[in-house]
């Protein structure tokens, strides 16, 4: 009997559309008895979501791609063709930030989809990386970024009120560029930003890193890794590609559930850092939407943190309407629309105190407002 | 049964409702619309398309949406949507043709990475493919106008698709698209060719469209085998002149125009190398249409001899 | 800038194993395994190119590879033929294909 059965059963159902994606991503084999009306949506479907090349990774491993129609096949074939590039660009850029960085002595940690790649991590294999992110102490954050502006970074980011918004009210570095153009830059240092309500421990994040092998990075411990995906899931700003973080924490605890010690690292890790409750969420939605595995003296330990009514309700009507690409035939439905800035609307919340976030929502506005002026004086 | 047998009242009520499929080789598409004279343009110019249902599996699903600018009086405008999403500004109701194709192009070079792209267009004859890549303006859609209503087989008017497999070339079945004076040259050039509506004044000027002929959508899913690189240059008045390209700079100039060649990394250097060195390439300069044609004829007899040798 | 004839430098190709290379007619077009970029090697940078293909090598070395023992190169020749290896050299750094190390002593 699966212990958190009580909630799981409360999982409000995902679209039907999304069925079959979520289907396919659980396990690649039941695809092979598709018919090409099915195939037609499901590829428009991982698109959308960005995991068709996800979804060819897993076909391969599984052998079961020799049994996809050769129409799908080639988007599939598209997908991992974008993220076999996206990753050597990443690869590239790496190389090129080891080049210049290492000198300087100062730890450095691949967060993300980076990091899954560098690790090898099998479940990450076709996942298209937009950008790439690594953490370096807060102290060294100054250092870093002019060390790498003098050899020849810079940030694209020209508008005075965004480059405010990262260095003041999130107390990010603006992405940055390379010389060499590769892939975009994004420099932490920590897994929130710091006027987060959630203040995870740095200190600890960068003292439990591991080392990569044959590279001057390191990368989070396994449950930290597990921990910062959940983060993402239910605080990151950007919701348009909120499948991708779970299916991230499903293919995290996947690889990393079966290691010693991994359920009760990941309890400590969560507690220690103020995590619990990111950590019910991702856990709860993973294992009913992607059938994810869990250890069941971990599934127990984890309902001590379950959230109450009506929170619950909230977060999860919240998620469901947000964490899914919608259908491609339809347009963005009201609900939809709503939950997505009600949802933007609390990961901005959770970040920033309130009076910052007046500003910021004024201050967005009006640029929005600006922006259509000009866009309705030059289009007559 | 193909498109043109079918009524155009038809051809509308497919468009309003499951869509119009287009089977165009490479990529299959799938349209709706409901803005006026769509359904007309497209029964002119993919009447030689075979006329499927929309239920199966398509590669592209597009809605030419038909909506009001009331930012500009009010005016009709079609908006392209491409599974939901909007990628392009919306242009006036009447471009609804060019929006689609170039929606059309926009999908393929965004996502067919399965294949090198080049910016090109191809035709071929007995099975050998003549690749004609170019920048806009070159006078590339012209060439292959030209070649493909003298006998030619129409492969692609926009994409030089080269599977990564066997390096051969795929064809892309659809509408060629002439710009401003071409139009009026090729009518004059080919009576018999099937041209359809001409669209004033769209952001590329005059533009209208060349049906493929019946033959070039029949064998809408047969490879060529690549046989000459063709680099073309309009100029108005100019003499015919056929020079050979450098195998080194034939290499530059086709990764050069490629969609995807970056990300398609060792595969793509690999796949223009075997190109180059399988084809015969040259630069030609051309003002009248017989003039290039009867030299590009000339240029293929040439290839065919050795190889007929060879056997 | 080093010592242009010092021989405490040496110059080797960066992935002699996955680096690809093409030759048409006179041009070497070569793929970076890395970077993922094609170039376009002239006769002359194909001439350092090919010289490290069997190994790293000094400027001496280099000299010695790409002159022909029976060409009695000039002091002043020398000189010139040193300043060009060292523009392609540096051409291909740029591109990734060859780096640079510092011969450790004995």
């Amino acid at each position: 009997m699966r212990p958190s059965a009580r909630s799981v059963l409360r999982v409000p159902q995902p679209p039907a559309h999304c069925a079959l994606l979520l289907r396919a991503l659980a396990d690649p084999l039941s695809l092979r008895h598709l018919g090409p009306a099915e195939w037609d949506l499901l590829v428009r479907v991982a698109r959308r979501a960005r995991l068709h090349g996800i979804l060819h990774a897993r076909l391969v491993a599984c052998d079961a791609i020799g049994a996809v129609p050769d129409r799908p096949l080639a988007h599939l074939e598209s997908g991992a063709a974008v993220a076999r590039y996206r990753l050597q660009l990443a690869l590239l850029e790496q190389h090129h930030l080891a080049r210049v960085l290492t000198p300087l002595g100062v730890p450095l940690v691949l967060l993300k989809g980076g990091a899954y790649a560098a690790q090898e991590l099998p479940f990450a294999v076709g996942r298209p990386l937009n950008d790439l992110d690594f953490m370096v102490p807060a102290a060294q954050v100054e250092r870093v970024e002019a060390t790498l502006r003098q050899a020849g970074w810079h940030s694209d980011v020209d508008d005075p009120y965004d480059e405010r918004y990262y260095r003041e009210w999130s107390h990010e570095v603006p992405p940055l560029v390379g010389p060499n153009r590769a892939l975009e830059v994004d420099l932490h240092h920590t897994i929130l930003p710091p006027t987060s309500r959630l203040r995870p421990d740095a200190a600890r994040l960068f003292a439990d890193a591991e080392p990569l092998p044959g590279s001057p990075f390191r990368v989070l411990a396994p449950v930290d890794q597990v921990l910062h995906a959940a983060v993402h899931l239910m605080q990151d700003i950007d919701a348009s590609e909120r499948l991708r973080d779970l299916v991230d924490i499903d293919g995290l605890l996947r690889c990393f559930g079966a290691r010693p010690r991994f359920a009760a690292d990941l309890l400590a890790h969560a507690a220690h850092h103020g995590l619990q409750r990111p950590l019910w969420y991702a856990v709860h939605f993973a294992r009913a939407w992607l059938d994810t595995p869990l250890d069941a003296g971990l599934a127990r330990c984890l309902e001590e943190w379950a959230p109450r009514e009506p929170a619950l309700a909230c977060m999860q009507a919240l998620i469901t309407a947000t964490v899914f690409p919608m259908h491609p035939d339809r347009g963005r439905t009201a609900t939809r629309h709503l939950a997505w800035h009600l949802l933007r609307m609390r990961a901005m919340w959770m970040r920033m105190p309130a009076g910052l976030l007046m500003r910021h929502a004024a201050s967005k506005l009006g640029r929005k407002i600006r922006a259509q002026r000009q866009a309705a004086s030059t289009a007559g | 049964m193909n498109i043109a047998e079918l009524p155009v009242a038809d051809v509308r009520r497919r468009l309003l409702n499951e869509g119009l499929s287009l089977d165009c080789g490479l990529i299959r598409a799938r349209v709706r619309s409901a803005a006026p004279g769509l359904a007309e343009a497209l029964h002119r110019l993919y009447g030689a398309f075979p006329l499927d249902g929309c239920t199966g599996f398509h590669d592209v699903t597009a809605t030419l949406r038909l909506q009001r600018n009331w930012r500009n009086r009010g005016s009709a405008e079609v908006q392209f949507l491409l599974d939901g999403d909007a990628p392009f500004e919306a242009l006036p109701a009447a471009t609804h043709l060019p929006m689609l194709e170039w929606g059309l192009n926009w999908c393929i070079a965004s996502r067919c990475h399965r294949h090198l792209l080049l910016h090109a267009g191809v035709v071929a004859r007995a099975g050998l493919g003549v690749l004609i890549p170019a920048v806009p303006g070159s006078g590339k859609s012209t060439l292959t106008a030209a070649l493909a209503s003298r006998g030619y087989r129409l492969l692609s008017d926009e994409f030089g698709v080269v599977r990564l497999r066997d390096h051969r070339l795929l064809p892309l079945v659809r509408p060629i698209s002439l710009k401003n004076e071409s139009i009026a040259a090729l009518a004059r050039f080919a009576p018999e060719a099937v041209i359809g509506p001409t669209f004033r004044s769209t952001r590329k000027g005059d533009v209208a469209h060349v049906a493929p002929t019946r033959e070039s959508v029949a064998a809408r899913n047969e490879a060529a085998v690549p046989a000459l690189v063709l680099f073309p240059q309009f100029s108005r008045g100019a003499a015919l002149s056929v020079e050979a390209v450098d195998d080194g700079l034939a290499f530059v100039k086709i990764s050069g125009n490629s969609f995807n060649y970056e990300l398609l990394g060792e595969r793509a250097f690999e796949a223009v190398a075997r190109l180059v060195q399988g084809c015969r390439c040259y630069r030609i300069t051309y003002s009248n249409m017989e003039e290039v044609v009867a030299a590009v004829g000339a240029l293929l007899d040439e290839r065919v001899q050795p190889l007929a040798v060879g056997q | 800038m080093e010592e242009a004839g010092a021989d405490s430098v040496r110059w080797r190709l960066a992935y002699p194993d996955r680096i690809r290379v093409v030759r048409l007619n006179d041009a070497a077009i070569v793929f970076n395994p890395l970077s993922w970029q094609t170039h376009y090697l002239n006769e002359a940078a194909q001439c350092v190119f090919d010289a490290l293909t069997d190994g790293p090598l000094t400027m001496g070395e280099l000299i010695a590879e790409t002159v022909d023992a029976h060409d009695q190169l000039s002091a002043k020749e020398t000189d010139e033929w040193t300043r060009t290896l060292l523009t392609h050299l540096g051409d291909l750094v740029t591109m990734g294909l060859v780096t640079r190390e510092a011969v450790v002593m004995a």
